[in-house]
């Protein structure tokens, strides 16, 4: 890496860090609230979108909430017009839901939409088949202690927590389970929530004629985005509610974990999709809810905002075409377009042993690239390529079972 | 970012100087006498824990989450335990997301740092880990089974069984018990206040004490500047040099004392007289002990 791409790497952190701190510093509770903590009039109407055909009708930023210990943030939540509040069984032990059940208490139970998630529980029989009655039995069980822990008869959308197979989402025993939970008055409506295969998931959602929401992992960075948001165009168009998660894309560019992305921007791009209902960004303290809440009122995404998300994007994304432009500059002969798929694999798609077993397949050495002072092939994407073999070659060393 | 860039760095630190240690080391789990272990799940990190535990996982990362290791025993009686092994940066992170969902009404044994047994179920910490173990069955032989590899584990992974030390300053009269908590981020919802540890009092009402440990005398009192910007004017009234009192609009009522690189602080306490007992006891302990 030369002395220019080292300081254009300074500026750009830099540039997006002090974007950042000034994000938050506008959105300071201080000077966003009155006295008593409640929410200074903002002129612009709250932007509301039909969640599907289930009736309730949504802003377009919604509450992830992820912790027991601050319900104050969930009663300024409700003062800035929030009205979805999502939560799941497994939350914190069940602390999660009972903090809602506790501060719902107070407010008008048709005032509020609360969803909750119930993971199915999978056990083998004595044949080696899947246990039908045992995830029937736990997942109603699971479902009460929710209600309990809540406060609640019901819950508005009741989720099957993280689906990522088209079978599984079609499997009839959670199909029968869901429509029983909806019939016994205990869910208004129900649906899956998925962070994993997503355009797969969706499209099962879709066919099976029974779920009415997905709750789908969706943002600016995944390398099949395009997929996904025509997945969710088409469950949208059949009805099916769609409510976005995950849209910070874990609230950094790059996997150091030292480039931050603009998190409001990175709301904003997945709102601008109208098949969207709703997100639900996870907010820890104030100044995140504030930040999150205004763009309810104002979805108008800034030049800055969208050059920060282009950040990313500069620094090469994961995705290798694939068009060999590298392979002719490599005096190694190196087969840089697979060791590039292996980092996709690490990096992007979380399969390091998929990563390590590719590496294993293409038969060159640990250090692929020494004695070479510089690296004279170019990438057509800009990828840093010695760097991420570098990067990625240590995989070769890990022990197997030490890889997940 | 800040925290999570320090966090990032430490979780590093951990997983490479462990990797000498696993080498010498056949797991981290031990045999038993009567169990078989198998471990085909795949080791997690923070990249993927949403894969296992969904949602649930953001908690996880704030409080410097390593790894999850995953095991299963199986014994003669066709009884399956699952054993979770979440690794943390520290024993604080550990303690602190263990806290996170630990419920005081809970079945409380003596194992590790703390536990609870509860039906099919004993979750508890050492060290920097905090274990998961859970069964599918029921019965009397459950909670033996469970206990002894429990046990096992405690023996076999060698880690300090003390609560975190700050928890020492905390006056013993009247604290509730299994209430402390160690918050690692967004204490009480506001950005800025980071590393808080509490524990619940109840005199003729219930209140809460808490210690911030902002590493610097400076970044204690940023701190403080911070939190006073943060609250109308009206709403603050000074009581001393370093000590206000404070009408939060979101928490309630609020005494807060800078002493060194600690922010001491009560909320809702039932009135001035337990309010200036409890913290003179807390800032002559921290004096004593942690200056």
């Amino acid at each position: 890496m030369g002395i220019n791409e080292l300081d254009r790497r300074k500026f750009l952190r830099t540039s997006v860090l002090g974007s950042a701190s000034a994000l938050l510093a506008s959105a300071s509770f201080a000077r966003s609230r009155d006295a008593d903590g409640n929410k200074k009039t903002d002129d612009k109407p709250m932007i509301r979108r039909k969640l599907g055909k289930t009736g309730i009708e949504l802003p377009i930023v919604s509450f992830g909430v992820m912790r027991a210990d601050s319900p104050a943030l969930v009663q300024t939540a409700i003062k800035d017009g929030i009205v979805l509040f999502d939560t799941a069984h497994g939350y914190q032990g069940g602390k999660n839901e009972e903090m809602l059940g506790e501060v719902f208490k107070a407010y008008p139970r048709d005032s509020f939409v609360v969803a909750t998630k119930v993971p199915p529980e999978i056990k083998k029989d004595a044949a080696g088949a899947f246990d039908g009655s045992f995830t029937t039995k736990t997942f109603l069980e699971n479902l009460d202690i929710s209600l309990k822990r809540l406060n609640m008869d019901y819950v508005d959308i009741l989720y099957v927590h993280g689906l990522s197979a088209r079978d599984a989402v079609l499997w009839p025993v959670l199909l029968d389970v869901v429509t029983k939970a909806k019939k016994m008055g205990k869910a208004r409506h129900v649906g899956v929530s998925t962070h994993k295969n997503e355009p797969e998931v969706i499209q099962a959602v879709i066919d099976s004629g029974v779920y009415e929401v997905v709750l789908t992992s969706v943002n600016f960075k995944q390398d099949h985005y395009p997929a996904v948001k025509e997945a969710i165009a088409k469950a949208a168009k059949a009805g099916i509610g769609i409510v976005a998660m995950k849209t910070m894309a874990g609230g950094f560019h790059d996997k150091e974990r030292n480039l931050p992305i603009n998190c409001k921007a990175a709301l904003k791009f997945v709102l601008q999709d109208e098949n969207i209902t709703t997100a639900i960004p996870g907010n820890t303290n104030f100044d995140q809810l504030a930040m999150n809440a205004s763009i309810n009122r104002d979805l108008t995404m800034t030049a800055q905002e969208e050059a920060d998300l282009l950040v990313g994007k500069s620094e090469g994304g994961l995705y290798c075409q694939g068009c060999e432009h590298c392979v002719p500059n490599c005096p190694k002969g190196l087969p840089i377009p697979e060791i590039m798929r292996a980092y996709m694999y690490a990096y992007g798609y979380r399969e390091s042993r998929q990563a390590q077993e590719l590496l294993a397949s293409l038969n060159i050495p640990n250090n692929p690239c020494a004695g070479c002072p510089s690296c004279s092939a170019k990438c057509a994407k800009n990828f840093a390529i010695p760097e991420r073999i570098q990067d990625v070659m240590r995989l070769t060393a890990v022990p197997e079972e030490f890889i997940s | 970012m800040r925290y999570q860039s320090i966090c990032g760095s430490v979780i590093f630190l951990v997983v490479l100087l462990s990797v000498p240690a696993l080498y010498g080391q056949e797991s981290f789990f031990p045999q038993l006498p009567g169990w078989k272990i198998t471990q085909d799940d795949p080791v997690y990190n923070a990249n993927n824990l949403w894969d296992v535990i969904d949602g649930a996982a953001d908690l996880y990362l704030e409080y410097c989450f390593v790894d999850l290791h995953i095991a299963r025993y199986f014994n003669m009686d066709s009884m399956e335990v699952k054993a979770e092994l979440y690794r943390h940066a520290s024993s604080e992170d550990a303690f602190g997301m263990y806290a996170q969902e630990r419920d005081t009404g809970y079945n409380f044994i003596p194992i590790g740092v703390q536990g609870y047994l509860q039906q099919g179920v004993l979750n508890f910490i050492t060290g920097s880990y905090y274990i998961k173990l859970s069964t599918f069955q029921t019965g009397v032989k459950t909670n033996d089974a469970l206990l002894a590899i429990g046990k096992k584990l405690v023996e076999h992974l060698k880690q300090k069984n003390t609560m975190p030390r700050l928890f020492q300053v905390f006056p013993k009269e009247r604290k509730l018990p299994h209430t402390e908590q160690y918050v690692a981020r967004n204490f009480l919802g506001y950005s800025f206040l980071n590393a808080a540890y509490t524990a619940a009092y109840k005199d003729s009402s219930a209140f809460k004490i808490f210690v911030i440990d902002a590493a610097e005398q400076e970044k204690a009192k940023s701190i403080l500047v911070d939190y006073l910007k943060a609250i109308p004017k009206e709403a603050v009234t000074r009581l001393d040099t370093e000590k206000y009192q404070i009408q939060d609009p979101h928490i309630g009522v609020m005494v807060l004392q800078e002493f060194d690189r600690y922010i001491c602080g009560m909320i809702n306490y039932p009135n001035g007289k337990i309010r200036d007992e409890y913290l003179k006891k807390v800032i002559t302990s921290l004096s004593r002990n942690f200056k």
